[in-house]
């Protein structure tokens, strides 16, 4: 084999380990922006959603008929 | 008077190039006709055309009268956009305002797929170095396999631009060709059991703007901080990602995502068809590099398969991954998604993939630039 075959070798080994690198830091990027900036609209939602208090409904004998 | 000094052209047809404008018909053909890939199979192919009419103007010819070379048209065009790579980086920025990161947020994992199948280009590249090319050319042989066509001749023409033409031809086609390539290999490699695996996926979760505005943000400091070479590649695509999430400049991101991507798409195609001559292309490597290109596909989709098996050996029950998701970590975008969606859809009608299928297809085209990257990194280290 050429010596270029060898250096083919290395730089897939180098690279492969390299591109997961990077998807795992770019993974971890990820998690982070979740975990810091969460979907706001849900949590004001959330926040600013009133207690509903439970409420028993009360049936007129009308709308029965 | 002789013939030759009459028609200069019909005399100087070599069968080179009549076979190169038989390839430019076949492409026109593929691109009207099966519509594969036609915003960058028809520009080549009438451009194949044109480069090989004998003493075309659109190519550099030395006048005779005075010795003196006249500039040719695509010439010009390839110095300019090509030999620059402001044609593929503008393409960057254009597929950069087009892509939604958002599948990525709802499940990240499958951010991983877009390392896994990458693993054929490095076997590509192995395998080119032992059929004869040398390291150059065996590394642009390989990046065919991102099934990213603006990578592809980034690197190609950095690192071989002798191959530019076959290289970006094989990249387009076999782009054009997933739902032809990818179905045997997945069902090679899976069981049918494993095809009808369910994937629990919360396609409901919305996420936060100040998330996504800073995604593209901070991949790129990230990037250029871990490997400066490929800078170029992936901060042009987040800055185009930028455009169309910060808000404030829809009409750019609109512009971005057509005009930009229409005109640099003109300009591009029938620029490449510029290193299409009979000379330069009618070669056995042509044939090589044509080969090596669907084996460069056929081992990208085995990566990411295998990869999801090996994933799911160590994930809950609720957890697992259909393997043939593994699939979409290629780059093209959102072909592969939509390939696989299918298959499961085929095997269960009630088994939707595309939301994964989309995520791992989006990490694919972040996994095809950094890889174009690492590979001019490392290449001139090695070389």
């Amino acid at each position: 084999m050429s010596p270029d075959f060898y250096k083919a070798l290395e730089i897939s080994g180098i690279g492969i380990a390299g591109v997961f690198i990077f998807m795992t830091v770019f993974y971890f990027v990820i998690m982070g922006l979740d975990k810091f900036f969460p979907n706001e609209k849900k949590t004001k939602q959330i926040a600013e959603a009133p207690k509903q208090e439970y409420k028993p409904v009360e049936f007129s004998d009308d709308e029965f008929e | 008077m002789e013939l030759s000094q009459l028609f200069p052209a019909i005399a100087g047809m070599t069968w080179q190039n009549l076979v190169m404008i038989a390839v430019g018909l076949t492409l026109i053909y593929l691109a009207i006709k099966k519509q594969y890939e036609p915003t960058l199979l028809l520009p080549m192919g009438f451009g194949a055309i044109l480069v090989n009419i004998p003493f075309t103007a659109a190519l550099t010819q030395i006048d005779p009268a005075t010795g003196k070379a006249l500039e040719g048209a695509l010439d010009v065009f390839f110095k300019a956009g090509i030999a620059t790579e402001v044609f593929p980086l503008l393409i960057f920025v254009a597929i950069g305002a087009m892509i939604d990161f958002s599948p990525l947020f709802q499940r990240p994992s499958l951010l991983l797929f877009g390392a896994a199948a990458q693993f054929g280009i490095f076997v590509t590249m192995v395998f080119a170095t032992a059929v004869g090319f040398n390291l150059k050319e065996a590394a642009s042989i390989g990046i065919i396999g991102a099934a990213d066509g603006p990578t592809s001749i980034i690197v190609s023409s950095i690192l071989a631009p002798n191959l530019l033409g076959p290289i970006s031809v094989a990249a387009y086609s076999y782009m054009a060709l997933v739902p032809i390539i990818q179905p045997p290999v997945v069902r090679l490699l899976t069981s049918r059991k494993e095809r009808l695996m369910r994937m629990t996926s919360d396609s409901n979760k919305k996420v936060s703007k100040t998330a996504l505005i800073l995604f593209p943000i901070m991949v790129t400091i990230l990037a250029g901080l871990i490997a400066p070479s490929s800078l170029a590649l992936i901060g042009f695509l987040m800055f185009g990602n930028l455009i169309r999430e910060c808000g404030v400049l829809n009409s750019l991101s609109q512009t971005a995502q057509k005009e930009l991507a229409n005109l640099v798409t003109i300009l591009l195609g029938i620029t490449i068809a510029s290193t299409m001559t009979g000379e330069r292309f009618v070669t056995i490597d042509t044939i090589k590099i044509l080969g090596l290109g669907i084996f460069a596909f056929v081992f990208d989709t085995a990566g990411g398969v295998l990869f999801a098996k090996v994933m799911n050996l160590f994930l809950k029950d609720e957890k697992k991954i259909n393997p043939m998701v593994g699939a979409c970590g290629i780059s093209a975008f959102p072909m592969s998604a939509r390939v696989i969606h299918g298959m499961g859809q085929k095997e269960d009608p009630h088994n939707f993939l595309l939301m994964p299928a989309i995520s791992a297809n989006v990490g694919g085209q972040i996994g095809s630039v950094i890889v174009g990257g690492l590979i001019l990194m490392l290449v001139p280290l090695f070389a």
